[in-house]
């Protein structure tokens, strides 16, 4: 092997691990703040345009307290829906121990030589003194932790390991709690034993193996392969998890008899070469299908009295650990672990992309609904302008029935026209009401039941929101209630009034005066009309008497057409551009969900593209 | 479904068969037996070794794994020596080590250090103390192994909390000594009598002559103590077999129970029918 590496570069190959670790978090983090950003804009934008719009409403307008209603349900929903975001935990972070380094987890039984390998790993000295813990840079430092105690005879007290900042090697005691410590790049968790655990301890444990990159198993060279052992070692196999098998202390300690001292000397050697294989064969065998690189024998010991002299380090077993160690830290585990911050922001961008379907989904229903809406009002217009007109030809021809018995009397037949156009200009009035009136109704009608329909059919997820509340806003279609009805065309009477006077004045009583409408005299509609409904004028002759038919049949023409050119422009102002407004906004939601929408895909194909480059 | 499928049965058939086993062990003026047991790797082997004095070539095979399956004897002048396989080595082996302790009239007890006696060598310990009644404390003797593999103050240390153990769990702390098989085999061959001195080897060979086993007490102690836990076993057995039996009859009742019911009806029924022809009978007439 090449790449044997001491305990120091492994050391450095970890820091400089978890500097990767952090620049991991920082590219998630950067995404996160342009999302905010790109959030924050969308929220103040459909802000403002629902605002604007509210305020454009005219407030006589009888659509105006539906339009605003949708506007409320636009906006709740919009604030739902950042609600929710905001609700979701991005998982902007390494969750410590488990996921912010490589993690150890280390097994065995107690005495196994657990706390010595660990004390070695983090001190380079099995048994470190105080001396040389303070001689370690504050960098390199190890932070030690406990997780919790269990209730094993012999346990140490709690947190005894933080506070005395190593594992207890002592000849007799025993390691109950899950306990470790963090070099930077590097947690070592040292367990009491998969069986020793029970309760939060044992969860927590199953939970540490779960995250582990490497599972440690220590056995003592003193007695391996115990069948304890081997059993507990398939269970954790089982779990498919990277696993090394340590056979520690493999040393002994070779006595002589010093004859001038009177005593014994001794020194601690490695086991031969062909003990340890024994052991690692034996181990191999037991457990059937293992790689033998998966199991090491090492002395702690050995290594921390050979520490300068590379060729017995490597005897030590040590150096093979070390390098086991580090080419985990490059491995594609640590990698996926490292990306864990991106993976989860990328992950809550789909959650948000998905989300936003539904919304964009109402939206574009929405405009939809209301842009077939406004094209349907002359339709429905035209079929009560049609009705209006039945009526006034109606009172009309009953007039010139009547009017047969005065042909030969010029001046009765004038005097019964004069009655019958007030009561024809009354009836223009009340027929225009109906026709305005009914079609209203049927607007706010489908109105309502489009909006009920695309909130329905929106399927949106959201919490504390309930398509109850949106239509709720949305007041019913003013079908009955005069009360409303009189406030819903507020500017209608004297609109037709004005429009009666005018031809009152200019129209049919310059006919009647000079037996003949000449020049522009007898413009259907009079000035005032005029002006307010944009009629066009047009001169009709008369000639009472002996063109009664024709009179009759200008008549009819020019209240039919006053009806047609009334209704239309008051429901062109009313309604056709109060819903066009409307879809200005819908348009305009719908353009700011398209360019988020737009953000956010852009977003996720740049994590996919980190998570990429990481390496995974 | 038989008596003889049952589980209770089937527990009882092995119970008399130990029990006959038992009653056909020869009781005869055999040499002590003094078995080694304890957890695999703590030394036993290399300790029967050293006292049988096989130092050159190993009678009972070491290895720094699982080596000894089987037990193996070896006859000296005054003793049996009786070697088991480790606990904790295979399950298998357990069964094997169990039944040696069960033939031994003494056991050593060794126990390598690695800390303190584990649960599992407290188990045994608690079972092989059961199985000596009286002579559970003088007859136990504590080995502690490898000495030589920790400084003496850790060994101590080892020693006085494994005593304390026994103590508080076995209710007596047996003699016990810290011996180095290595030591003692180095100083015979190199003729360094401080090596076999702090070996502690002679320590246990004194005590175990100072023992004076009588070999026929200490079997009828044992004998009278595996009748006792087989009699409490067989009455236990024979209770499970008697709830079986009552079990079986209870659904053997009630699975009858409706056709019981069934042809109780159809006897009523037969004689209101009878009791109806012969009115008829009487009537025709």
């Amino acid at each position: 092997m090449s790449d044997l590496i001491l305990r120091e570069q492994l050391l450095t190959s970890f820091q400089t691990l978890k500097s990767d670790f952090m620049a991991s978090l920082d590219d998630a983090k950067k995404l996160d703040s342009e999302f905010q950003k790109a959030q924050k804009t969308f929220a103040v934008r459909m802000d403002s345009h629902i605002r604007q719009a509210q305020k454009r409403l005219p407030e006589e307008n009888p659509l105006s307290s539906q339009i605003d209603g949708i506007l409320s349900a636009i906006s709740d929903t919009d604030k739902a829906w950042q609600a929710n975001l905001a609700s979701y935990d991005k998982g902007l972070s390494f969750r410590q121990d488990f996921q912010d380094s490589l993690l150890v987890f280390v097994f065995g039984k107690v005495k196994s030589g657990k706390s010595s390998l660990g004390n070695y790993i983090a001190w380079g000295h099995t048994d470190p003194s105080e001396n040389l813990k303070s001689s370690v840079p504050i960098s390199l430092q190890p932070e030690y932790f406990t997780a919790a105690n269990t209730n094993v005879v012999n346990g140490d007290a709690d947190d005894e390991a933080k506070h005395r900042r190593e594992f207890r090697v002592g000849a007799t005691e025993a390691t109950s709690s899950i306990q470790g410590f963090r070099l930077p790049g590097l947690t070592w968790v040292d367990s009491p034993g998969l069986h020793s655990v029970t309760g939060s301890n044992g969860k927590l444990a199953q939970e540490y193996v779960a995250h582990a990159d490497l599972i440690l198993y220590i056995m003592n060279s003193a007695a391996p392969g115990r069948a304890s052992d081997l059993k507990e070692i398939k269970e954790l196999k089982s779990k498919g998890k990277e696993t090394l098998i340590l056979i520690t202390g493999s040393d002994i300690n070779e006595e002589d008899w010093d004859d001038e001292l009177g005593e014994i000397v001794t020194r601690v050697q490695m086991k031969s070469k062909e003990t340890r294989q024994m052991q690692r064969e034996y181990i191999a065998k037991e457990l059937e299908d293992i790689d033998s690189n998966d199991i090491l024998s090492n002395s702690a010991r050995y290594a921390q009295e050979h520490l300068t002299d590379p060729k017995e380090m490597q005897n030590s077993g040590m150096v093979q650990l070390f390098s086991r160690l580090h080419s985990i830290s490059q491995n594609q585990g640590v990698q996926i672990k490292r990306a864990v911050p991106m993976t989860n922001f990328s992950n809550f961008l789909d959650k948000c992309r998905k989300e936003l379907q539904p919304y964009t989904k109402l939206t574009n229903d929405l405009d939809a609904e209301i842009a077939h809406l406004e094209s349907s009002v002359p339709k429905v217009m035209a079929r009560y302008t049609r009705e209006a007109q039945k009526e006034m030809y109606a009172i009309i021809d009953d007039t010139f029935n009547s009017l047969e018995n005065y042909r030969d009397d010029d001046e009765q037949m004038n005097q019964e026209l004069r009655y019958a156009r007030r009561s024809w200009n009354d009836k223009l009035q009340q027929v225009i009401g109906i026709a305005l009136e009914n079609g209203l109704a049927d607007i706010t009608k489908e109105l309502k039941h489009a909006v009920d329909n695309t909130w329905y059919s929106a399927s949106l997820e959201l919490p504390n929101f309930s398509i109850e509340k949106v239509t709720e806003q949305i007041p019913d279609g003013q079908v009955n209630g005069t009360k409303k009805r009189n406030s819903g065309w507020g500017g209608l009477g004297g609109l037709v009034a004005g429009g009666v006077a005018g031809f009152m004045l200019g129209g049919p009583a310059g006919a009647f005066l000079g037996s003949s409408l000449a020049g522009g005299a007898g413009s259907m509609a009079g000035s005032a009309f005029g002006s307010d409904a944009k009629l066009k004028t047009k001169t009709i002759e008369l000639n009472v008497g002996d063109n009664l038919e024709s009179l009759k049949k200008q008549l009819r023409d020019s209240y039919a057409s006053v009806v047609k050119t009334v209704i239309e422009d008051e429901s062109k102002k009313v309604l056709t551009s109060t819903l066009a407004e409307m879809r200005t906004v819908t348009l305009l939601v719908a353009t700011e969900l398209r360019e988020v929408n737009e953000r956010v895909e852009a977003m996720k194909a740049l994590s996919l593209q980190k998570i990429i480059k990481n390496g995974v | 479904m038989t008596a003889k499928d049952s589980m209770a049965s089937a527990d009882l058939d092995v119970l008399l068969k130990q029990a006959s086993d038992i009653l056909a062990r020869k009781q005869g003026q055999d040499k002590p037996v003094i078995a080694v047991w304890g957890m695999m790797n703590a030394g036993k082997s290399y300790l029967l070794n050293m006292l049988t004095h096989h130092y050159n070539a190993e009678y009972f095979p070491t290895k720094d794994t699982r080596e000894t399956a089987q037990l193996k004897q070896f006859e000296g002048e005054s003793y049996i020596f009786l070697d088991t396989p480790g606990l904790d080595a295979h399950d298998a082996d357990d069964q094997v080590a169990m039944d040696g302790a069960a033939k031994a009239d003494v056991v050593l007890f060794v126990h390598q250090p690695k800390g303190e006696l584990e649960k599992i060598e407290l188990d045994f310990l608690k079972q092989l103390k059961e199985s000596f009644g009286v002579y559970a404390e003088k007859n136990i003797v504590l080995v502690i192994s490898k000495a030589d593999a920790e400084s003496l103050e850790k060994i101590e240390q080892i020693e006085q909390k494994v005593l304390e153990q026994c103590h508080l769990h076995l209710g007596f702390a047996p003699e016990s000594f810290l011996i180095s098989g290595t030591r003692f085999h180095k100083g015979i061959q190199q003729h360094k009598d401080g090596l076999v001195k702090a070996s502690h080897l002679q320590e246990l060979k004194q005590h175990i002559e100072t023992l004076g086993i009588d070999v026929r007490a200490v079997r009828e102690e044992r004998i009278r103590h595996v009748q006792n836990t087989l009699l409490l076993e067989i009455s236990a057995a024979e209770e499970a077999l008697n709830d079986e039996k009552l079990q079986l009859e209870d659904n053997l009742y009630w699975n009858f129970a409706r056709f019981n019911d069934a042809m109780l009806s159809l006897d009523l029924s037969m004689t209101l029918k009878k009791v109806e022809y012969m009115n008829e009978r009487i009537l025709g007439e």
